[in-house]
């Protein structure tokens, strides 16, 4: 036994070392940390973006989960059951604060936390006096000690001043609202008064669902309503393209105070940029993380405004109505015939707050995967992305070597990045394989991602993986290859049968080829040694020309084809880029710093929150054309002058 | 904690090649490089076979099988029809190749979906911990399916050296071992050496095509360039493990050769964590390989003459 020992000691070393330097993965066991939860009533685009704003406020304030806090996220999805069994667990006591998301969140726990258990701050209420939860609407500091929040009343006043703008001569607004709502009560008695002094007449028709909110609408414009106004009422703006249809029939435009509803037809919206009243909220939790008793923090109502404008909808209604330019310079995002604009300030709140951890593997060391990685780097500068204050990357190469790829993506997972960026397809299988769904992995440098196993189709793919694909432009080339040889029947071309990107390539070339009546040789080559001897078969099998795939042994290897083909005054078409320099007579090469740049403009969608599962893969189609004069005069090959001013590069010596 | 985790699964996976070349270099003193296709023969036919819904027991099991075959075939070239035992192994590692194609159809198998050993680790794993998705392990969150995969392939080395260890210590095992020794000496005792190198290739490259099998079941994919550049690591993993224990006792051997192939993947994986350049990590991992093999003698010599110094 004693012999054994030195082994498992160096064994015990090494692995304490590994264990040392994943030190700061190392989450406290136990309870020092903080458990901190946020509760959300249901999965909605503005409860999504406040929820989001929380967690890059506390991230900012360095509470960030499994380093300084544990997080947990629950949502009730809209019932009213699992809303009270979540409050039951939050304050079960294993909690320290709670974060809440809409009213009844609020109202769920603040019934359930009572004897307050837990602290509890909340946002993305409207009026929180009204919530009956022990609030005073007259006193900030008059509220339960353990609770506190911000109150984020809809800009009614605004909006209806606003309209009054857009329209001077404005008399009359309707409005349909949901009794039973707390908040739309509010919403309407601050409207009642607000037009008052506007002197607007507000028509009201009051509802009890969804279902009911067309024909109220409709029977509003009927009594003369000018427009229709929708307030913070749940019900009305579920069933907002009932309001927007109805107003449709009568010609009169629709505005609201509630984000998101001019993509639906609405004129505009005033409403709560909730993303920053979710930061608002964030910024809150974490002073009494740090200690602030929430007893003294007073419950104020804060309206981070956002104005949403939509051009459509002035097109055919009665009334002229306008959008003065001040306003619209004003606006966060115009939408117009040609889609919505986003105004660049407004984008850039939504750059990811937290510095990104970016992981970028590749197999090998080729000119093609530089370029690639040039044009990842590029392109992450272009979607305004600056390493260092945005996002930190880390190289990794296997140097060509199959059993680290699988090492290098562990120790890339072991750093807690947010995505993976892989190129090639053995670096994309292991990443998918160790990740498990868990971390973002964009892919490049892959020719056909569906073999490879991230998905069944450019859109039903993996949920964490998409990227973009590049395949040769077989068709655009063989065009090239007839028009320099208008008698060509016959192209040869070596692959490698291991590099699964060149069976695939050989596929889509030998298809192509059938379709333009052209017939392909192919020959098989396992080393780079077989390669002159291979391609001197090839000419043998009297090829016109040789129309060689890409793939990394052929691009290692190509002077030996050049030059087998020269001896015989055979032309050769190739694929990428360097090989026109290296005796190919035509190169249309896919652009390898543009799939690059593709790749990173996706990653950037991915880091500001989009979903990569909804991000179909990417097949990028733009070529470049290279042309060896000198190579082609050799080999007796007429090139027309009008594809030589296609080129982007000609070689003439 | 992952990339540990990651690091010793590899190792105890890639251990099974370190046995298989053991077998070969080391007991045989059979120079077989055949064994490069045949991690390549045994992923190959495991992944074929999976993706077509067979069992991963099933599916390794008959990977295994062709490993021995191709061994085997090593073992005829050598013995019956006298070829160079290097070029025997030249021969059939070639052969390989174009078998692998065929076996697989393509160049490259990806597994993400098919049921394998490490989906069912994965699922028992999750079972015996009541569903967690993870693990609090000292402080640090361990995913139980790494955990589980990491201990599944712990016991399929265990269990492998220790059937290898009672198999070399019947009277077929000794055999086997003396005629790597002195195949003279067994000849006159009336076995065919010829038979034994037979057999024992035959058992090295089913090991090896099991390592093979795991690893693909475990990357989620196979790919025919797996295999190059294996065996120089597997050597290497054995080399380290005989200067580990020091000794040439068989069961100190096979614990040293699982040891060896376990360190070298833990080195490995510093060199990954510590960021070093990547165009130097080939570089590093030799350096790492030559401070391994000369240490123990360093040791030894330590302890030489402090014992020395007390005598005096």
């Amino acid at each position: 036994m004693r012999r054994l020992w030195l082994g498992l000691f160096l064994i015990a070393a090494t692995s304490s070392v590994l264990l040392i330097s994943d030190w700061s993965q190392r989450k406290a066991a136990g309870g020092d940390l903080p458990h901190v939860a946020i509760f959300q009533h249901a999965s909605q685009g503005i409860l999504d973006e406040g929820v989001r704003g929380m967690i890059d406020a506390l991230a900012e304030q360095g509470f960030i989960d499994q380093k300084t806090i544990r997080l947990r996220k629950f949502n009730a999805e809209n019932d009213v059951a699992t809303a009270n069994a979540i409050a039951k667990e939050l304050t079960s006591g294993q909690f320290d604060l709670v974060l809440t998301a809409t009213t009844i969140s609020l109202q769920t726990l603040a019934n359930a936390n009572r004897s307050g258990v837990v602290s509890h701050i909340f946002g993305l209420v409207s009026d929180p006096a009204g919530a009956g939860v022990g609030i005073s609407r007259t006193d900030p500091l008059d509220h339960p000690k353990h609770l506190a929040g911000i109150g984020t009343m809809q800009p009614v006043r605004e909006t209806f001043q606003l309209a009054r703008r857009m329209y001077p001569g404005l008399k009359t607004v309707g409005v349909a609202w949901n009794a039973a709502e707390s908040n739309s009560r509010a919403n309407v008695m601050l409207a009642r008064e607000v037009c008052k002094e506007l002197g607007i007449g507000l028509l009201e028709a009051t509802i009890e669902n969804s279902s009911g909110v067309f024909e109220a609408s409709g029977s509003l414009i009927s009594r003369g309503a000018e427009a229709l106004w929708v307030g913070g009422d749940v019900a009305v703006i579920v069933a907002i393209d009932s309001v927007v249809t109805a107003a449709k029939h009568g010609r009169v435009p629709v505005f609201t105070s509630v984000p998101g509803n001019v993509e639906r037809g609405a004129i505009f919206d005033v409403g709560a940029n909730y993303y920053q009243v979710g930061r608002l909220t964030g910024a809150l939790a974490a002073q009494v993380l740090q200690g602030t008793d929430p007893a003294a923090i007073p419950i104020r109502n804060i309206v981070p405004e956002k104005l949403l404008l939509n051009k459509t909808a002035l097109i055919g209604l009665k009334s002229s109505w306008q959008i003065p330019e001040d306003v619209l310079e004003s606006a966060d995002a115009i939408t117009d015939e040609t889609g919505t604009h986003t105004r660049a300030p407004a984008q850039a709140g939504t750059t990811p707050v937290r510095k990104a951890n970016l992981q970028l593997i590749e197999l090998n060391n080729i000119v093609d995967v530089e370029e690639t990685e040039q044009g990842v780097l590029q392109g992450l500068k272009e979607a305004n992305l600056v390493e260092g204050r945005d996002y930190e990357m880390k190289i990794r190469n296997a140097q060509g070597d199959m059993a680290t790829v699988n090492s290098l993506v562990d120790a890339a997972l072991a750093e807690d990045p947010d995505m993976l960026i892989t190129m090639s397809t053995p670096v994309l299988q292991a990443a998918m394989q160790r990740a498990q769904g868990k971390v973002p992995i964009v892919f490049t440098y892959v020719a056909s991602a569906i073999m490879a196993g991230a998905g069944t189709t450019n859109e039903v793919h993996l949920p964490n993986v998409t990227g973009v694909t590049m395949i040769a432009a077989y068709e655009e080339m063989l065009r090239i290859v007839r028009r320099c040889l208008p008698g060509v029947r016959r192209v040869g071309t070596l692959f490698v049968p291991s590099e699964v990107n060149m069976t695939f390539n050989r596929q889509e070339l030998e298809s192509a080829a059938k379709t333009a009546g052209i017939e392909v040789v192919a020959l098989g080559v396992a080393t780079s040694s077989e390669v002159p001897d291979t391609a001197l078969a090839l000419i043998g099998r009297r090829v016109d020309a040789l129309c060689q795939i890409p793939g990394n042994l052929t691009a290692a290897s190509f002077g030996g084809i050049a030059r087998a083909a020269h001896r015989a005054r055979i032309p050769v078409f190739a694929f990428q880029m360097e090989q026109a320099k290296e005796g190919a007579s035509v190169v249309l090469s896919r652009d390898y710093f543009d799939v690059g740049r593709e790749a990173a403009a996706i990653a950037a969608r991915i880091l500001r929150g989009e979903n990569p599962a909804s991000i179909p893969f990417l097949s990028i189609s733009k070529t470049k054309l290279v042309i060896n004069v000198k190579a082609a005069r050799e080999v007796g090959l007429a090139i027309p002058p009008e594809l030589i001013s296609k080129a982007v590069q000609v070689i003439r010596e | 904690m992952s990339l540990l985790i990651g690091a010793l699964t590899i190792g105890f996976i890639l251990s099974l090649l370190a046995l298989g070349v053991l077998i070969s270099f080391r007991i045989f003193a059979f120079p077989d490089i055949t064994a490069e296709g045949s991690i390549t023969l045994g992923a190959a036919v495991a992944a074929i076979l999976l993706v077509n819904a067979w069992s991963p027991l099933a599916a390794t099991t008959i990977a295994v099988l062709a490993g021995m075959t191709s061994g085997a075939a090593t073992g005829v070239l050598h013995t019956r029809f006298r070829i160079n035992g290097l070029l025997a192994g030249i021969l059939v590692m070639t052969a390989l190749y174009s078998i692998n194609l065929h076996v697989m159809g393509r160049s490259n198998i990806p597994l993400l979906k098919a049921t394998t050993f490490v989906t069912r680790a994965e699922e028992a794993g999750s079972f015996l911990l009541g569903g967690r998705e993870s693990l609090n392990l000292f402080g640090w969150d361990v995913s139980t399916r790494d955990l589980s995969v990491l201990l599944f392939s712990l016991a399929v080395a265990l269990l492998v050296g220790a059937v290898l260890y009672v198999f070399f210590r019947t009277d077929l095992g000794t055999a086997m071992r003396a005629t790597g020794d002195n195949s003279q000496m067994i000849r006159a005792m009336g076995v065919s050496d010829g038979n034994m190198i037979v057999l024992g290739l035959a058992v090295s490259n089913g090991l090896v095509a099991l390592a093979g099998a795991l690893l693909a079941q475990y990357q989620g994919f196979s790919d025919v360039q797996m295999g190059i550049g294996m065996l120089v690591w597997g050597l290497a993993s054995v080399i380290i493990g005989e200067a580990l224990v020091g000794v040439r006792q068989l069961g100190y051997t096979v614990t040293g050769a699982v040891m060896g192939s376990v360190l070298f993947r833990l080195l490995v994986a510093i060199a990954l964590r510590w960021g070093l350049d990547p165009n130097d990590l080939k570089l590093i991992t030799a350096l790492f390989v030559f401070v391994a093999l000369i240490l123990p003698g360093l040791l030894a010599k330590v302890k030489m003459s402090k014992a020395g110094a007390a005598h005096a």
